[in-house]
Formats: C-alpha cells, sequence, structure tokens
C-alpha cells in the first residue's frame, strides 16, 4: 500500500511504523506518515478505522505498542514537551474549562503553552473565529458549534507547526466553515502542515489537499 | 519559555477561580466533616478529662474523611470536564501539575479547616496554641494533599472511584495521622512543638517522601 511520504522533502512532524491495537485488534498496522511544511492532508476512513488513535498518537497523547513520531527539525531533542508545544490539536472534546469564560480559559492554556502578549494573540484569534463577543461568556453556556470554535483558538493560539484537526467541521454553520476554511489556508501558507479527519465534504481549501485513505490499520493516497 | 513555578502557579490560579466559581470541592470537605464532628460531639461525652484524649482524633479523622470527598470530587470535576486532558496536551512537566494540584488541594483544606477549628473549639471547649497548630497542619494538611493527588488520579479512572480512594488513601495515611494526632494532644494539654519533635519529624519524613514517589507516581499515572 502507498504511504503519503513526499520524499526528498522534510517533514515537519514524522511517524514511522505506528502500530497500536485495542485488546486483540489491531488499529494501525505498521502505518508511516509525514507531514510537511505548506500541505494540507484530508484523511478519510470509516468509523473505527482508527483516524482518532492516529491523532491522539501524532499529538502524542497516546502512547503507540511499536513506532515512534518524531520532528526532525529538534534534531536529537526529541523531548515530548518540546514535540507538543509544537503541535495544536482540536479534538471531539473541547477541553475547556465548562465554568471559565472563553477568556479565562485561553488565557490559562495559552500561558501553559507560552504564549507571548498573550491578550493580543487571544483578540487577534478569536475574530478570525468570530467570538470576540463571547469572550466573557462561561463556557457551558455556549452551544455545541460555539465550543467547537472556541476550541479551535485554543489549538492555533501558541501558532503551532501542526494543526490536527479531528472532524472539525462537526457542529459549524457554514460561517463558521468558511472561517476555518481561510484559518487552515492562512496555516498552510505560513509553512505549516495541517491534518484533518472528516467524513464529509464540506471544507474546500485555496490549495489542493492531500488526501488519504485510512483502512485496515494503513494509510492510502486517494489523491 | 515559562518558568516551572510559573506552571505551578497557573495552573493553582486557575484551580482556585473554578472553585470560586463552582464551590464544589470545599463545601464536600466542610460538610461531610462538620457533620463528623457533630456526631462525635454526641457519640461522645465530652467530659475535660478525656476532651484531650478524643478531641485530636476527631478533628484530624473528620478532615481527613472529608479530604477523600474533595480529592474524589477535583479529580472528577477534571474528567467531567476534558479540560485535563487539555493541560496534558500544553508542556507542562507532569511533576509540575503534581504540585499544582497538590498545591490547590492544600488551600481546599486549609480553607475548610479555618471553619472547622472554632467548631471544635465551641464544641469541646478546648485551648488551642494558634502557633503550634498552624506547623501542625500544615505538615498534615500538606501530607494529605500529596497522597490524595497521587490516588485521586488513580482511582477517578476507575469504575468504583469512591470506593477505590478511601481504601487506597486511608492505609498510606496512617502515619500521618498518628503524627498529627499525637502532637495535637500533647498541645492540649500544654505542650509545645518541642515536646512532640518526634512525631513533626515523623509527619516532615512522610511529606517530603510523599512530594517525591508522589510526583514520580502520578507522571506514570497520567501519561495517558
Amino acid at each position: 500500500m502507498v504511504q503519503p511520504h513526499i520524499t526528498g522533502a522534510v517533514p515537519i512532524l514524522r511517524a514511522t511504523r505506528i502500530v497500536k491495537s485495542f485488546g486483540r485488534t489491531r488499529i494501525l498496522n505498521q502505518l508511516d506518515v509525514s507531514l510537511h511544511p505548506h500541505m494540507i492532508t484530508v484523511l478519510r476512513g470509516d468509523n473505527g478505522s482508527g483516524k482518532t488513535t492516529l491523532l491522539s498518537i501524532l499529538s502524542l497523547n497516546l502512547t503507540p505498542d511499536f513506532g515512534i513520531v518524531e520532528m526532525p527539525c529538534l534534531g536529537a531533542d526529541q523531548n515530548k514537551n518540546n514535540i507538543r508545544s509544537r503541535i495544536g490539536l482540536v479534538a471531539h472534546s473541547p477541553y475547556l474549562y465548562g465554568k471559565l469564560t472563553v477568556r479565562e480559559n485561553l488565557r490559562y492554556f495559552g500561558k501553559l503553552q507560552g504564549v507571548r502578549f498573550l491578550d493580543d494573540v487571544i483578540d487577534t484569534s478569536v475574530k478570525s473565529l468570530g467570538i470576540e463577543d463571547r469572550l466573557n461568556v462561561r463556557v457551558d453556556t455556549l452551544s455545541h458549534g460555539l465550543r467547537k470554535r472556541v476550541s479551535i483558538v485554543r489549538a492555533v493560539l501558541h501558532d503551532p507547526d501542526i494543526l490536527l484537526l479531528d472532524e472539525p467541521d462537526s457542529g459549524l454553520d457554514s460561517k463558521s466553515i468558511g472561517m476555518l476554511e481561510d484559518l487552515i489556508d492562512g496555516f498552510s501558507k505560513a509553512g505549516k502542515s495541517i491534518l484533518i479527519t472528516t467524513h464529509g465534504n464540506l471544507l474546500h481549501f485555496k490549495d489542493e489537499p492531500v488526501s488519504v485513505f485510512l483502512q485496515q490499520g494503513r494509510l492510502a493516497v486517494t489523491s | 519559555m515559562m518558568t516551572y513555578l510559573g506552571y505551578v502557579f497557573t495552573v493553582v490560579k486557575k484551580d482556585l477561580l473554578y472553585e470560586v466559581r463552582s464551590k464544589e470541592i470545599v463545601l464536600s470537605i466542610l460538610v461531610f466533616s462538620l457533620l463528623s464532628i457533630v456526631t462525635f460531639n454526641f457519640a461522645f461525652d465530652p467530659t475535660p478529662r478525656i476532651i484531650a484524649l478524643v478531641v485530636p482524633g476527631i478533628l484530624w479523622v473528620s478532615l481527613s474523611f472529608g479530604a477523600i470527598l474533595g480529592f474524589n470530587r477535583a479529580f472528577s470535576l477534571e474528567n467531567e470536564t476534558d479540560g485535563f486532558a487539555g493541560t496534558l496536551m500544553t508542556p507542562i512537566t507532569k511533576d509540575a501539575l503534581f504540585l499544582a494540584k497538590s498545591l490547590s488541594n492544600f488551600i481546599f483544606l486549609v480553607a475548610a479547616e479555618i471553619f472547622l477549628i472554632p467548631v471544635i473549639i465551641a464544641f469541646f471547649d478546648v485551648k488551642i496554641d494558634l502557633m503550634t497548630l498552624l506547623c501542625i497542619s500544615f505538615l498534615t494538611l500538606l501530607g494529605l494533599s500529596f497522597v490524595g493527588c497521587v490516588f485521586g488520579s488513580l482511582s477517578v479512572n476507575t469504575r468504583a472511584s469512591e470506593v477505590m480512594l478511601p481504601v487506597l488513601f486511608i492505609p498510606v495515611i496512617i502515619p500521618l495521622l498518628l503524627g498529627a494526632t499525637q502532637s495535637t494532644q500533647t498541645m492540649l494539654v500544654g505542650g509545645g512543638l518541642q515536646e512532640s519533635s518526634n512525631w513533626i519529624g515523623l509527619m516532615a519524613v512522610f511529606d517530603i517522601t510523599y512530594l517525591i514517589v508522589g510526583a514520580f507516581c502520578f507522571s506514570l499515572l497520567v501519561s495517558e
């Protein structure tokens, strides 16, 4: 099976021979993946094919049974915290504190990510997703779609090199999807790499994305 | 890059803000400890002769049992909101997170104790040397927080966390409870820290041990 490698170019993130099983079910089987600058990768696959597992492994939230995840640009210093600080993850769960306001959540995660000029960065980021009027609203009072938007802002606050998005279009209206597309295009233009899992065809980008399919634990490039 | 203490301070500040909004942890500790003290007050006949013997036990056992509820609530809240998973995705080191969560829980326990001490004085009419009690409380509550933080993070992902936490927590804190009750007893009969230096030393060693062991175990427990 063809693996989505672009030979010759240095990837931002590389995962090699990833194996992950849950019980007796092998979800990922000797999977290789490289994420390159200016690359938008759309990952598709059936339910339970391992898309979320792959994203969890790439974001170092889950340890594979076998294989390594590395950032070649870091050289010998493959410290997990160093890698984490260069990755932004939007998962199914928003990873926010419900009883804190949007601003308090963003300030908390921004500080932990070591973001400089945090308040300015927050103000700019929330504008890009149209939630600037919700900054002082508690997260547990927001709708699913708005929480998703806050979650996306949380993931991009520290200007990561890699953006991993797990079905980011779910729960978003057409206006929000347009903002998300602009944000992703901007990230790609800035030399970052984006990996998106999706079931639908709602997202459209200026640059043609690499489309890959996850099946039987391996990746196949479809376009 | 943020400093180690910067990470700790950020998490503690968030925990305190969250608690100010929810009031779930301190209230859990306080209500349970208060009910225990009231129950003990009816169960024992508080004659002056036995007060010095039973009051230290009543105070520390009530507070320890209340603390179990508090730790359980603290980690359940983190799990319910998923914010903890978000925190783990940041570059914060696990030992900094352990220290931060322990300090937050320590502050919650101190807040509960501030309300409990006047109740103990009112119910049992005991004379307390504030400086001595401060020292004993500091070591006891710090030790409880370190142990609670480790077992709280362990039990929260188990099916019966309400049962699992006390089963793991109580046997481990026995040396700490022993030190706390013995030194409080010495204080109530007019002694100072000098007279209970052995027990204070035991508690200090307990705290240092669980700061180191706890940080290590916590790092392993929350790594996935």
